[in-house]
């Protein structure tokens, strides 16, 4: 009935998996691939099997993309939107909720939140980042801070991205990320400062999202007014959401 | 600092060849938006754009677990080239079926040479071994998808599943073997 090759045998089929999974020690990896270079028969059986398991491997992550994908969907149709916003229900406002806390610090949990605080905590969360490719010497410089910046450890991306600051203080990226790091670390007089700039540059692709960041840095400072220009600035969906919670 | 740099990137390849999925959501999150804006600028629509970048993702991801990435590459940055790459691609081969098509020739035939025609008989195979996979029942996808996908231990997945861990462990050979034999009819039928 079934005229094709034998298929392998379960122990051959679960060495072959421990391997294509890196689970095997050292020298069990080394002795499977000096006989996969001598054994014809066994590498004809185990691309086969790889094949097979590259499939399913495959499938499961075209499956989970489409989950990975939902943040975006939620998204109002601002196409250079940076700000990974997420509504109160959203897991990322418990992830961004708790990264908050942490860079805040414990005074947090023995203060009274006023209710701009909690409005705050609600709506911020910080810049993914951007994916920076290397180029000259100061393209890296600002892409390894980058790469402290996406780790959390702000105060750190700070330090770097201040001295290349001192080269580019009109730099919209740099005063972006700078005001955005301040943020996160509780400093919200410093984010103003470098905010600013950037959500008076209406040719900055950050335009939009420093302005949101500004007017939650206003709320974290008391200052209403400000909070509410720059959030109309901001013009995007998240900053009219949180508008109209202020009013 | 290099080897922290070094630390925090490994971090993300190794990510990717487990499978984890905190690592793939955190880098397909961070790396979308940048690439919809390109698209978005470069005369494309937010359909395509979604199309483009997680076909560049499993590029990505495959090319990781091939090791075409060096240990110390950053991941963001290759994903976004590849993105950026496939959509010149795209772009350039609707500009040439244009082209084509302005001269009244309706059938497109490529070059012997066309380094496309390799990918695209890849990409048959695949096709063939996702109808493969499709057509195996809905207990041995998720006992598969469970075990090489997810990397759940066989004693999650039968606790999961119901079963005892003898019969899981039984239950995905046999899949395999299952998966195996439809795809040698798959292929046999021509498809």
């Amino acid at each position: 009935m079934d005229n094709s090759p034998k298929y392998i045998s379960q122990e051959q089929q679960e060495l072959f998996e421990r391997y294509l999974m890196d689970e095997l020690p050292f020298e069990e990896k080394k002795a499977f691939e000096t006989d996969l270079a001598k054994n014809g028969n066994l590498q004809k059986s185990f691309e086969e099997f790889k094949l097979l398991f590259e499939t399913v491997e495959e499938a499961g992550l075209r499956d989970k993309l489409e989950d990975f994908h939902k943040f975006d969907e939620r998204k109002e149709n601002n196409p250079v939107r940076k700000l990974d916003f997420r509504k109160p229900r959203f897991n990322y406002r418990m992830v961004a909720s708790i990264a908050i806390l942490l860079a805040v610090g414990s005074l947090w949990f023995f203060t009274r939140q006023s209710p701009n605080e909690k409005l705050y905590d609600t709506y911020f969360t910080p810049d993914p980042g951007l994916p920076t490719v290397m180029g000259n010497n100061d393209d890296y410089a600002f892409y390894e801070a980058m790469v402290d910046y996406k780790q959390g450890h702000y105060g750190i991306a700070i330090e770097k991205w201040e001295e290349l600051l001192q080269t580019k203080p009109e730099n919209d990226t740099l005063n972006y990320f700078l005001g955005v790091s301040h943020l996160v670390n509780g400093n919200s007089q410093e984010a103003i400062n470098y905010l600013r700039p950037v959500g008076n540059d209406e040719d900055s692709i950050f335009f939009s999202d420093a302005n949101t960041y500004l007017g939650l840095a206003f709320l974290k400072t008391d200052e209403i007014s400000e909070a509410k220009k720059a959030l109309e600035k901001g013009n995007n969906k998240m900053s009219s959401e949180i508008l109209s919670e202020i009013e | 600092m290099e080897d922290i740099q070094k630390k925090g990137l490994n971090a993300v390849i190794d990510g990717f060849r487990k499978n984890d999925d905190t690592v793939l959501k955190r880098v397909y999150q961070s790396v979308f938006p940048k690439v919809k804006a390109y698209i978005l600028k470069n005369s494309g629509n937010e359909a395509q754009a979604k199309d483009i970048f997680q076909e560049a993702f499993i590029a990505c991801w495959r090319n990781i677990k091939a090791d075409k990435l060096s240990e110390d590459g950053n991941v963001e940055a290759y994903l976004f080239t590849i993105a950026k790459n496939k959509w010149t691609d795209y772009l350039r081969s609707s500009n040439r079926k244009k082209m084509v098509l302005n001269n009244d020739i309706t059938n497109i035939a490529k070059a012997d040479d066309d380094p496309e025609i390799n990918e695209d008989l890849q990409e048959k195979h695949r096709n063939t071994m996702n109808l493969a996979l499709q057509q195996l029942g809905h207990n041995c996808k998720n006992l598969l998808n469970k075990f090489y996908f997810e990397r759940k231990s066989m004693n999650e997945i039968a606790e999961e599943m119901n079963l005892a861990s003898a019969s899981a462990r039984n239950q995905k050979y046999r899949c395999m073997e299952k998966l195996r034999k439809l795809s040698l009819e798959l292929q046999n039928n021509g498809q």
